[in-house]
């Protein structure tokens, strides 16, 4: 038995908030390791990071449902139209001022289209034929990453976007342009460039992303909205 | 089914902190030499990780926000900071 078996052990003795605070161990220590430059290697910071990226995962009582990259759904969903697209986007540039600043980025909650959005049947069966049965946890977030340096380290996200469904809204940059990072277990890091319209889905709480730091000229705003399995 | 058992807000965080603490040096018990220097690595990366985005914080509302669990709140940040020493695995 290997310490990622022993985590997993440790795992089912654990609260929802002694698990949240491991989730959190793991995914600063990833942080932590993830610009090294082998981490393939046979080396014990190679090896913790490995550790820590596939525990994450193991955490999630939903964890045999997680796909190899994490990612349920990516495209342009059919149901999606002109007019709706249109109105969120209109709504996160008026909601823009009520924005409150977490760690480095800004996020306005549950403002009224994007809370009718997130729970759509059309939303919630794009998930569901995919993975199972699937619900909307009622949250629904517009973020902006409009300032030179901000952006989101590597992280996982907690029960509320177990499932995290990003659609991008609006992205301006004049010279060099961030990336959505995904962080699969044993692979490459996946980088992302979302058009406006265009929506992933993947299994937040269990595969490290992050936002890349937006640059001179760049400015990017998303909404995503909370899902989980059931 | 997704088990919640309590909700997750500041305080129950803070609050499950002496526990996971007891439990992670349970835990350590049963290491191999090698797991516990890859533990070790763990613990040490995180509190590094944590130490290196308080320059980042200082301009921000800190607290546990949902969806976000970046980052929590400052005692969970400064529990997982002392970690390393707590489970005798300062470098």
């Amino acid at each position: 038995m290997e310490l990622k078996d022993k985590l997993e052990q440790l795992a089912d003795t654990l609260t929802s908030a002694e698990k949240a605070c491991l989730k959190l161990i793991l995914a600063n220590a990833v942080a932590e390791s993830i610009d090294d430059a082998d981490l393939s290697a046979d080396t014990i910071k190679a090896k913790a990071f490995r550790t820590s990226v596939v525990s994450i995962s193991r955490l999630q009582s939903h964890k045999d449902l997680i796909p190899e990259n994490g990612i349920v759904f990516r495209g342009y969903p059919e149901f999606l139209t002109n007019e709706t697209l249109t109105n969120l986007q209109k709504e996160s540039k008026d909601v823009r001022s009520q924005a409150i600043r977490f760690h480095d980025h800004f996020v306005v909650s549950n403002a009224p289209v994007a809370k009718s959005f997130a729970s759509s049947p059309e939303l919630n069966n794009l998930l569901s034929e995919r993975i199972g049965a699937t619900e909307p946890t009622g949250k629904a977030n517009y973020i902006y990453y409009d300032e030179i340096g901000m952006g989101i380290e590597p992280h996982i996200d907690n029960e509320d976007f177990s499932l995290n469904v990003i659609m991008m809204l609006n992205h301006e940059w004049s010279d060099q342009k961030s990336a959505l990072v995904l962080f699969p277990y044993d692979k490459p890091p996946v980088k992302m460039f979302l058009q406006p319209g265009e929506l992933i889905a993947f299994f937040a709480d269990s595969v490290i992303h992050s936002r890349e730091r937006i640059s001179k000229g760049e400015k990017v705003s998303i909404v995503a909205f909370g899902f989980r399995p059931v | 089914m997704i088990k919640s058992e309590q909700k997750l807000d500041t305080e129950a965080l803070n609050a499950s902190l002496p526990s996971l603490t007891r439990k992670l040096k349970e835990l350590q018990k049963g290491l191999s030499e090698e797991e516990q220097a890859v533990f070790s690595s763990i613990i040490n990366s995180a509190a590094l990780h944590l130490e290196s985005t308080k320059a980042i914080d200082a301009a921000a509302e800190i607290r546990y926000m949902k969806p976000i669990s970046a980052v929590a709140s400052v005692t969970v940040r400064n529990t997982l900071l002392k970690l390393p020493k707590t489970l005798n695995l300062n470098k």
